[in-house]
């Protein structure tokens, strides 16, 4: 049922465009953006630049997660920390990433580790942000268990606070992915000629509608598929959690 | 009001909990609210203490101070001859809210093995564990998660869980109050068992008055507030304790009488 809208939408946008009705030079109809799809599918740079996409993005999701999730735990646990770095954290976190993209290409130049970079920074505030909550978030009464058993501070954080923690952190890397999608397809748009945001150029630039549309079409897909495989993800870091228990999110 | 120094009378003796003068102030609105005062209390080596009171007079700050979990703010509190200034090695705690006390995502078993740290081999702790459970009459369920679990045996897997550090010391915190009847009856027996077969210290916090006498060996009697020591009654009966002669013996009802005017009156 949830398809019956965007069908809908593709049908009219198909016969208004292809009856004249809607005439925007620059708008091709569906038909003709599936064919465009299809030929770069098959003889065009699109897997390549699919594939350099698609693991910019998960590296730096994969940095994100390590990094934010170990920043979030230290912030969590030590609230000096948290009281003395906050402000500088947020104020750091207020700047979009997209705007040190200039910065970045003057400093380190075009190419996959600045890419990769940029979006591992913009994607790590949202785990460090999730994390440090859901690791201060920790019940009191978990910390009474850990004091009564007299764990030390070491088993502490890996038996109690970590997993307890760890849907928050999840949660975090869902909002991660997409972070570092948007930021690796603008950062391929801006300084490389490579990747997906790379193709998106080179359409505009070469005047090509149809392949142009077909590479949105791909960005978004490579999106829904991030989101899915990251909410199935979740359910498995909740293991034995009664219902409706889950971290904050 | 206590000088039950003489009243040692375990198999393993001696002094457990001594306690001289201790006072608690909690931070409040304006500062350090005060909720216990010159609370003075032996417990036995042993011995099975039930603590009871109004609500709020200071029951479970009492049982924090004994597990260590929070410092006194005046006066002595010894175990075992050493002042009490952390988590005692010697006592575990049990607390009411079993729920929230048990980590959802472990095992009935390796909740049990949580304070069975690296310093006990694998071997030894998969025992510990299993008498543990076995302890508790839950040894088939150690592979479930405590989500799967009713409350009473979720709080049988907490008791389990301090069992297996073999505490000298049990300190528990209302640990039946949120059962229904048949269940408390159930696991006031099982403790009972365990006590017997462990001779295991234990003082428990309840706000049922049959509850501290039918499991105790003197119930205590916290008053007034600034809460203290308002009675300190040996309850006198034989053991083992049986929930219908028991509950029916003449010194039962003479002990029930007394704390219930005490309880309900105010006056001793």
């Amino acid at each position: 049922m949830s398809l019956v809208v965007p069908v809908a939408v593709l049908v009219t946008w198909q016969l208004l465009t292809s009856a004249g009705v809607l005439d925007l030079e620059f708008l091709p109809p569906p038909v003709e953006i599936g064919r465009a799809l299809a030929v770069e599918v098959m003889d065009g740079e699109l897997p390549v630049d699919l594939a350099h996409t698609v693991a910019v993005v998960l590296i730096a999701t994969a940095v994100a997660g390590v990094v934010g999730g170990g920043l979030g735990v230290a912030l969590g646990l030590v609230p000096a920390l948290r009281i003395h770095v906050a402000a500088s954290f947020d104020f750091l976190r207020t700047i979009p990433a997209i705007a040190l993209m200039p910065i970045a290409l003057l400093l380190l130049g075009p190419g996959p580790s600045t890419e990769l970079l940029l979006a591992a920074y913009a994607a790590t505030w949202p785990v460090l942000v999730t994390t440090a909550g859901g690791v201060a978030g920790v019940p009191d009464r978990l910390r009474d268990v850990a004091r009564t058993l007299r764990l030390s501070a070491a088993r502490t954080v890996g038996r109690i606070v970590v997993p307890a923690a760890a849907a928050s952190w999840l949660a975090g890397a869902r909002v991660a992915a997409i972070v570092a999608l948007h930021v690796t397809v603008v950062a391929e748009m801006v300084m490389s000629p490579a990747g997906l945001g790379g193709g998106l150029v080179e359409s505009l630039q070469g005047l090509n509608p149809p392949r142009m549309w077909a590479y949105v079409v791909v960005c978004g897909l490579v999106g829904i598929l991030l989101q899915g495989l990251l909410r199935r993800l979740v359910p498995l870091g909740l293991t034995g959690r009664p219902a409706g228990a889950a971290g904050p999110s | 009001m206590t000088a039950p120094d003489d009243r040692a009378r375990s198999p393993a003796g001696g002094t457990a909990y001594h306690l001289r003068g201790v006072g608690v102030g909690l931070p409040g609105r304006a500062g350090l609210r005060c909720v216990l005062k010159d609370v003075d209390a032996d417990v036995a080596a042993g011995e099975i203490v039930g603590v009871v009171g109004r609500s709020g007079v200071g029951k479970t700050t009492l049982l924090r101070v004994l597990g260590g979990l929070l410092p006194a703010t005046v006066g002595t509190v010894r175990l075992f001859g050493r002042p009490v200034t952390g988590p005692p090695p010697e006592a575990v705690m049990v607390f009411q809210d079993y729920a929230a006390a048990l980590l959802p995502w472990r095992t009935v078993a390796r909740n049990v093995a949580l304070g069975l740290g690296g310093r006990l081999r694998a071997g030894e702790r998969r025992r510990r564990v299993t008498e543990a459970l076995e302890l508790v009459g839950l040894a088939d369920r150690g592979g479930d998660h405590p989500a799967q679990l009713s409350g009473g045996m979720a709080q049988r897997v907490q008791i389990a869980r301090a069992l297996a550090v073999q505490p000298r010391v049990l300190l528990m915190d209302e640990p039946f109050g949120a059962l229904d009847a048949l269940t408390r009856a159930a696991l006031q027996d099982v403790l009972l068992g365990i006590q017997e077969r462990t001779h295991t210290t234990i003082v428990f916090v309840t706000h049922d008055l049959d509850e501290a006498l039918y499991l105790a060996d003197r119930v205590v009697v916290l008053g007034g507030e600034p809460g203290t020591v308002a009675l300190d009654l040996p309850t006198e009966l034989p053991r083992p304790r049986h929930q219908l002669r028991t509950r029916e013996a003449e010194p039962y009802l003479r002990s029930r009488h007394r704390l219930g005017e005490l309880l309900v009156s105010g006056t001793p």
